[in-house]
């Protein structure tokens, strides 16, 4: 099992780089590129923090994977 | 950029352990000659000290520092320079390759500091060959120690 995202879709959808994205939620840009590449699982506090510059519910942007999710 | 950092820095630390070697080489071999003299085997005891590798460690740590301030993209705080510049921890996912790169570092070490002390063992062959070569082989831990550092922040930060 691991962690999903629609970090990228919802990044593009508001205007934002990667860069942009990094410096409002006080990370490097390497970290959000992971995290869109589903590399690396942020941490809750992370994830909180993209919420909520996106201004969406958690669930709307992370979410379970595994071998039978086709997502 | 985690990498190139690492790799760069690692690369410094051991041409500056490479200095200390050399320096301690020096040193090792003046002791040698002030035991003698101490011990009444000679009436006269030789120390001589290369100055160029305490040059070459200076200049490494201005270059190493300079490097620092570039790769954190702010002012280096005291506690910084004390760590080793390999070190990057600038954010939660940095500081989860840098905590695996030391866990497989300090593994490693459970095997290399084993088998440098056999190696010291042949000390009184390597001698022969080189001078306080028992310095040199300590070496050996530290090549065993960055390589793994490296290599695992190289896996995972890409």
């Amino acid at each position: 099992m691991y962690i999903k995202n629609r970090v990228r879709e919802l990044r593009t959808a508001n205007k934002l780089t990667q860069e942009e994205l990094a410096s409002k939620v006080n990370v490097t840009r390497q970290t959000i590129a992971a995290i869109e590449k589903q590399d690396y699982a942020p941490s809750l506090l992370l994830g909180l923090l993209i919420c909520r510059v996106f201004k969406v519910e958690m669930g709307e942007l992370f979410w379970l994977g595994g071998e039978n999710d086709d997502e | 950029m985690m990498t190139n950092r690492a790799g760069l820095m690692i690369a410094l630390n051991f041409l500056a352990l490479v200095c200390v070697g050399w320096f301690s080489t020096a040193l090792y071999l003046g002791n040698e000659s002030f035991a003698a003299f101490v011990f009444g085997e000679t009436e006269e005891f030789f120390l001589s000290l290369p100055l160029t590798p305490l040059v070459v460690m200076l200049i490494i740590a201005v270059v190493s520092y300079f490097l620092l301030k570039k790769f954190s993209g702010r002012k280096v705080s005291f506690k910084a320079t004390l760590l080793p510049p390999e070190f990057s921890e600038q954010d939660e996912r940095e500081k989860e390759i840098t905590a695996r790169a030391c866990r497989n570092a300090y593994v490693s070490l459970t095997y290399a500091v084993p088998a440098v002390i056999i190696i010291l063992a042949f000390e009184p062959v390597f001698n022969r060959l080189i001078p306080a070569s028992a310095l040199w082989i300590l070496l050996l831990i530290p090549i065993v120690q960055f390589s793994s550092y490296y290599f695992t922040i190289r896996k995972y930060a890409g």
